[in-house]
């Protein structure tokens, strides 16, 4: 299963940056990056994502334009778990980001991302 | 793991040290443990250090200083007739700070982690590591100056307070607990004898690095430079002498420099007073005043370069000048007051804590050991790429090659990352996979790292491949490249640390070298859990020795008896394993929790 960053960081859905920020730095004293260096490159994603870093966004960004189609298979290849995902062709991802914009860009892709991560919808291609 | 030793391997001067129970000790290597990094030989002598430095004036010819400028180029050096590479030279430094410090500690050293310029390049780093290989040393790894001090600087924090330049009323006084848990940026300015470093960082429980930069060929000797050129024009106008390409002569004035540059950082004016400069008929003599304001407007130009670094890497930090709270200076150079007097002009409200410029490399180069070996399980360090990892493709226009980037230079280390591209035309029969590392837009700019092929199964153009690169600490790197909706895929590890191997082991096919694949896979699995075991359990027992006595401490320590257990009769039930390591460290949390808070209350009752 594909824990979603909210559950990955161990904090609820309406926490704000602070306690996001306090999160991922209680978690990165737990399993530091020398030690435990998959498990801090999940973390980390996860605070990217949950931040809407821009590192992050680029990212999506340009993996959306390519071989990761559905927000399914992003959110497994975000947390590194890409291998039990099965490749789709079309992309709603990549339709869907031009029409926004700034940071409507960042909570759509957040919540789609989310959505996906909790796999509450499922996305279907035409 | 052994102790594994700090070693800050400078462009004038070198230092090791290491920890002792928790805390960095500079070994007194030729007296104060400042060894200079000059190599010098005496007949059939090599002398290294301050002997070979007390030689370096009045035999320049068998004298080699400097030669950190070199390393990661072909230049050759010749010493007695004999060429070197500046990897030997280098490793002649290593070999003699190695024995010396064996001599005082009494004990041999095998590992140790060496510190670089956070701007060295890919050649310049791996240079390094090839020193450390010829001194016969184990190079754990190859760690960013201004991190290793912003180390050194948190860890001084931690046990003593801050002392701090502008207030120096508050120094030495031991910070509040709550006064650590608060987080605030810190730039480390770092002007050494030959380059110049700036890092951006942020500071709390945890240190992370967000942006780095500088220039790899500017430092103190430059500034001495700039005296020695005006003392030799000096002397062409008295005495009509040309001596710019008199080598004993400028050796000579270098070291006159030098000292007029280290005067001028305490007093207003110097008075430069030299009899005896070879020159090729008989010596001559210099007399000169050189005013600090002089000086200072003669290395403006150098000064100004140093702050433009600084500009950049904020930006790349992404942080105004009022958001940084500390500024850290490390380096000689930078006791000549006009820096810290233009960082001021920057920085208005940060603090500059006083840290020792010359030794807090070496020490957090330590410190970094201890956090490898598990011996120090207090600092916890993010560390970032130093350079930009990308692909050779076509342009869109295909007009001409280009490097796509797939990790960004100042991504935070360890990272995966993938790029999806294309092919180009119809049943392409192959991709040609070309790994570059550097900051250029042009490949012929940047430096191949590692290539491979990848072949395609019959398809349309366009094809998507996706090319996924890992960066492990060590700066490896592991790429997987798979051709999209077919089972075509290729993987091989790059050691950006040594390119050689690379070329030699080439690339690796899946489908026709499953098995090789599969124990590549078992042994990193099996060296990052025996790593975070030996961090766990080495974490726990510091925690169990300064526990009181009590219901808590034996519970913990029944814990780890029994995660110890666990670990030993591994292999029948993984998951117990798992599941006593989490119980293990949700105890070692809530130990954390209870005794900052602990913390907390003792300072308010103060």
């Amino acid at each position: 299963m594909i824990e979603s960053a909210y559950e990955l960081l161990r904090v609820s859905r309406e926490a704000g940056p602070e306690e996001v920020r306090q999160a991922y730095v209680r978690l990165v004293r737990r399993y530091p990056p020398e030690h435990f260096p998959e498990k801090f490159a999940s973390i980390r994603r996860a605070y990217q994502q949950l931040t809407l870093d821009d590192d992050f966004i680029q990212e999506v960004f340009s993996s959306a334009r390519g071989g990761y189609s559905t927000p399914l298979e992003l959110a497994g290849f975000l947390w590194g778990d890409r291998k039990e995902l099965r490749p789709e062709r079309e992309s709603p991802l990549t339709d869907l980001i031009p029409l926004l914009k700034g940071e409507e860009i960042k909570l759509a892709l957040s919540q789609l991302l989310e959505d996906a991560a909790s796999q509450k919808i499922e996305w279907k291609t035409s | 793991m052994g102790k594994i030793y700090g070693i800050d391997l400078g462009t004038t001067n070198s230092c090791i040290s290491v920890l002792q129970e928790g805390r960095p000790h500079i070994i007194p290597v030729d007296g104060n443990g400042i060894v200079p990094s000059v190599v010098s030989l005496d007949g059939t002598n090599l002398l290294v250090g301050r002997k070979a430095w007390n030689r370096a004036a009045a035999f320049p010819e068998q004298t080699i200083r400097s030669v950190k400028r070199l390393m990661g180029t072909m230049e050759k050096l010749t010493l007695g007739g004999k060429e070197y590479e500046p990897e030997d030279i280098s490793a002649m430094i290593l070999r003699y700070l190695c024995d010396e410090a064996h001599k005082i500690e009494g004990r041999e050293i095998e590992n140790v982690v060496i510190t670089v310029p956070a701007y060295f390049s890919d050649a310049q780093r791996r240079a390094t590591m090839e020193a450390g290989k010829r001194a016969g040393l184990a190079v754990e790894r190859i760690i960013n100056e201004p991190t290793a001090a912003a180390l050194f600087y948190d860890h001084v924090f931690a046990s003593y307070g801050e002392p701090d330049l502008k207030n120096s009323s508050a120094k030495g006084s031991r910070p509040a607990p709550s006064q650590r848990t608060g987080e605030e940026y810190a730039l480390v300015y770092d002007l050494g004898g030959g380059t110049f470093d700036v890092s951006v960082l942020r500071m709390g429980e945890i240190i992370e690095v967000l942006a780095s930069t500088g220039d790899t060929h500017l430092g103190g000797d430059d500034f001495d430079k700039r005296i020695v050129t005006r003392i030799l024009r000096q002397i062409k106008e008295k005495d009509g002498l040309d001596l710019e390409d008199h080598v004993p002569a400028v050796a000579r004035l270098n070291a006159v420099a030098e000292k007029a540059k280290i005067s001028l950082s305490e007093k207003a004016s110097v008075r430069i007073e030299e009899t005896h400069i070879p020159a090729p008929k008989g010596n001559c003599t210099v007399s000169m005043e050189l005013s600090r304001e002089e000086f200072e407007s003669m290395t403006e130009d150098f000064v100004d370069r140093t702050v433009a670094s600084v500009e950049k890497a904020m930006e790349e930090a992404q942080l105004s000048a009022e958001k940084i709270g500390k500024v850290l200076l490390v380096g000689g150079m930078t006791r000549m007051p006009v820096i810290a007097a233009r960082l001021e002009k920057i920085f208005g409200s940060a603090r500059m804590p006083v840290v020792d410029p010359d030794l807090s490399v070496a020490n957090g180069a330590a410190i970094q050991g201890g956090i490898i070996s598990g011996e120090n399980c207090e600092q916890i360090l993010v560390d970032v790429t130093p350079h930009t990892l990308s692909l050779e493709s076509i342009s869109f226009d295909f007009e001409r090659l280009e490097c796509a980037p797939i990790i960004p230079r100042n991504t935070q280390i360890p990272v995966t990352r993938a790029r999806t591209f294309g092919t180009v035309s119809y049943h392409q029969k192959a991709a040609e996979l070309k790994v570059y590392q550097g900051e250029s837009h042009f490949p012929e700019d940047n430096t191949l790292i590692g290539e491979t092929y990848l072949e395609l199964a019959p398809a349309e153009a366009h094809c998507p491949i996706v090319v996924e690169y890992s960066y492990d600490l060590n700066g490896i790197v592991h790429m997987v490249a798979e051709q999209k909706g077919y089972s075509r895929k290729t993987e091989v590890r790059i050691d950006s640390r040594n390119p050689q191997l690379f070329s030699s082991q080439g690339l690796k096919e899946i489908e026709g070298d499953t098995e090789n694949e599969d124990e590549e896979e078992i042994e990193v699995e099996v060296e990052e859990g025996a790593n975070a075991i030996n961090f766990v359990t080495q974490h726990a027992r510091n925690m169990l020795s300064k526990m009181p006595a009590g219901e808590k401490k034996d519970v913990l320590a029944e814990t780890l008896a029994r995660y110890e257990r666990a670990l030993l009769d591994d292999g029948d039930d993984g998951n117990n394993v798992d599941e006593i390591e989490d119980e293990l460290l949700s105890l070692m949390e809530e130990e954390i929790e209870v005794a900052d808070e602990d913390a907390d209350d003792n300072a308010d009752e103060e």
